[in-house]
């Protein structure tokens, strides 16, 4: 999946805009990080990504198709080839880790026989074979996180969209947090992270998407995270 | 909708009913209530058909003939009487008969009668039965313009009364079933709201996964409606142990009451499809209001 922002803008209804003139092309595959301080309009572009927001000005192009252009009841099918992950993790508290993934797989109609094989799996890449049955107030953060991709992956997105995943955890969570992140681009998904977490980004060599007050300043290969965190 | 994707609606669904037990009661015992007056409405109109009926058959229509006519006239008016639309049957009440019925009546002043049996002061008649007491009025005016036809006596009034009476009662009920239903299909959407805002955040995660609008609503709907079958059951229970007091201590003149097992199948019938239709409204509501999609 070929991700391309031209001249995207952004402002809020009557407020000052939040992103201006931001330009940047992802390739299939590719590993970016999204950095900026907090208001920077990271989560913004991260909306766009999911076409939760459209930009009001430029285009925001996924595939080949301007967002603008995927109809309201394209939606749900448009979101089935991303994955994505949130800070919160936003997990349903009354079911297991194993019904937690296995629910997104029951939205998109995979039969039982397949889940039955697929969850196991998933959790397993994830390093949570065998918290399964847990509930997610039995879970630390960082194993809240885990379920949460699992549930992102588990119907093989194209594109794994995070906006800041590790901004609730400890640094060494963080850490194997976006190892799993690695791990899952470099089984071919396309992952965009947007984050806060300076010493990962700059240990980590990735694509760097640096923002500031909604502009990109920086676009580098094996990038740092930048001077001011 | 695959078996897969309706256990998981009915599971969710069960699920929020058990979760929201003050508002799940709540429309539950409202519907019931509902469904009860309505029960209890539809089981007056039957039985107050079913005795009309009763009655109109002890409803006899006398004719009687002019007394310059002889026996063979009389036979005569008798045959076209059975060709009127409506008459069930047809019975010769001579004044003899009428006669003898009167000196029985009179007991032992009867001999005041006894000397006028030479000169019988009574005329020969007819018993008519008709099908239906709404036909009396067409039935007596057709028996009215036979040749011969000196008078008749009849019901027309109390006919009239409890048509008036069977059908205000039918209006009156229509209108507050409706308005019942109305009522409680908001108490339901209330509920459903209820479960609704319960469980935005499942709803959030499930729309970044990509589910489609209907696969978010279905549970709600499935919710409403297993409410409603829940009410229709409870109401039928509930009417059926009403009727079988209200059964075993009626009692008015000879009527009776139609069985339980005459109108069972009506009731549950009428419980189930008005049950049904207001927890999907009632679910159709939220919908619409709460479940922005
Ligand atoms: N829905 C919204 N309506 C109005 N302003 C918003 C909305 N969402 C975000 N903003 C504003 O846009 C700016 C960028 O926010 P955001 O994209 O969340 O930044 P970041 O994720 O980098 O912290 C902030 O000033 C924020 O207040
Ligand atoms: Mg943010």
């Amino acid at each position: 999946m070929m991700v391309c922002a031209r001249n995207v803008g952004k402002t809020y209804d009557l407020g000052k805009p939040v992103l201006s003139n931001v330009n940047f092309l992802i390739d299939k595959g590719e590993f970016v990080f999204l950095v900026g301080a907090s208001g920077a309009g990271k989560s913004t572009l991260i909306k766009m990504f999911l076409r939760e927001t459209l930009p009001t000005e430029g285009e925001f192009i996924i595939n080949d198709k301007d967002i603008k252009e995927i109809e309201e009841k394209d939606i749900p099918m448009f979101r089935r080839t991303l994955g994505v992950v949130f800070q919160d993790f936003r997990l349903l508290d009354d079911r297991t880790v194993y019904e937690n993934v296995e629910f997104a797989m029951i939205i998109v109609g995979t039969p039982k026989r397949i889940r039955r094989k697929r969850v196991p799996e998933i959790l397993h890449q994830v390093g949570l074979a065998d918290r399964a049955n847990a509930y997610p107030d039995q879970l630390s953060g960082g194993e809240k996180q885990r379920v949460a991709i699992a549930r992102a992956i588990i119907n093989n997105p194209v594109m794994l969209v995070a906006d800041e995943p590790t901004g609730n955890l400890d640094p060494e969570t963080a850490w194997e947090i976006m190892h799993i992140l690695d791990d899952i681009n470099k089984r071919g998904t396309t992952v965009i992270v947007a984050t806060h977490a300076k010493e990962i980004v700059d240990t980590m060599k990735k694509r760097v998407i640096a923002i500031e007050h909604g502009n990109i300043v920086r676009d580098e290969e094996k990038g740092v995270y930048g001077y001011d965190s | 909708m695959t078996r897969d994707a309706f256990k998981y609606y009915f599971r969710q669904a069960s699920k929020s009913l058990k979760k929201n037990k003050v508002t799940t009661l709540a429309s539950i015992s409202t519907t019931v209530a509902t469904l009860f007056i309505l029960g209890a409405f539809m089981a007056f109109i039957f039985n107050v058909s079913y005795m009309t009926e009763q009655f109109s058959r002890g409803c006899q229509i006398q004719v009687f003939i002019d007394e310059t006519l002889d026996a063979e006239q009389y036979d005569k008016i008798g045959d076209k009487i059975k060709l009127i639309e409506g008459v069930a049957s047809v019975e010769k009440y001579t004044k003899e008969q009428i006669f003898d019925e009167n000196v029985e009546k009179l007991g032992d002043k009867a001999e005041i009668l006894e000397g006028l049996r030479e000169d019988n002061p009574f005329r020969d008649s007819y018993k008519i039965e008709i099908n239906d007491l709404e036909l009396t009025e067409t039935v007596v005016k057709a028996l009215e313009k036979i040749d011969g036809v000196a008078n008749t006596t009849d019901f027309r009034e109390a006919a009239g009364y409890i048509n008036m009476f069977r059908k205000t009662v039918r209006n009156v009920s229509i209108w507050v079933v409706i308005l019942f239903c109305i009522i409680t299909a908001f108490i339901v959407a209330n509920a459903v709201k209820v479960s609704v805002y319960g469980r935005r955040k499942e709803i959030n995660i499930m729309k970044y996964v990509g589910a489609t609008d209907w696969f978010i609503r279905w549970p709600f709907v499935v919710e409403g409606v297993i409410m409603g079958i829940y009410s229709a059951l409870i109401s039928f229970a509930v009417i059926w142990i009403a009727y079988f007091f209200i059964y075993r201590n009626f009692s008015f003149q000879d009527l009776q009451m139609l069985p339980f097992k005459n109108i069972w199948w009506m009731l549950l019938a009428a419980f189930g499809a008005v049950g049904i239709g207001i927890g999907a409204a009632g679910s159709a509501i939220s919908i619409r209001k709460h479940l922005k999609v």
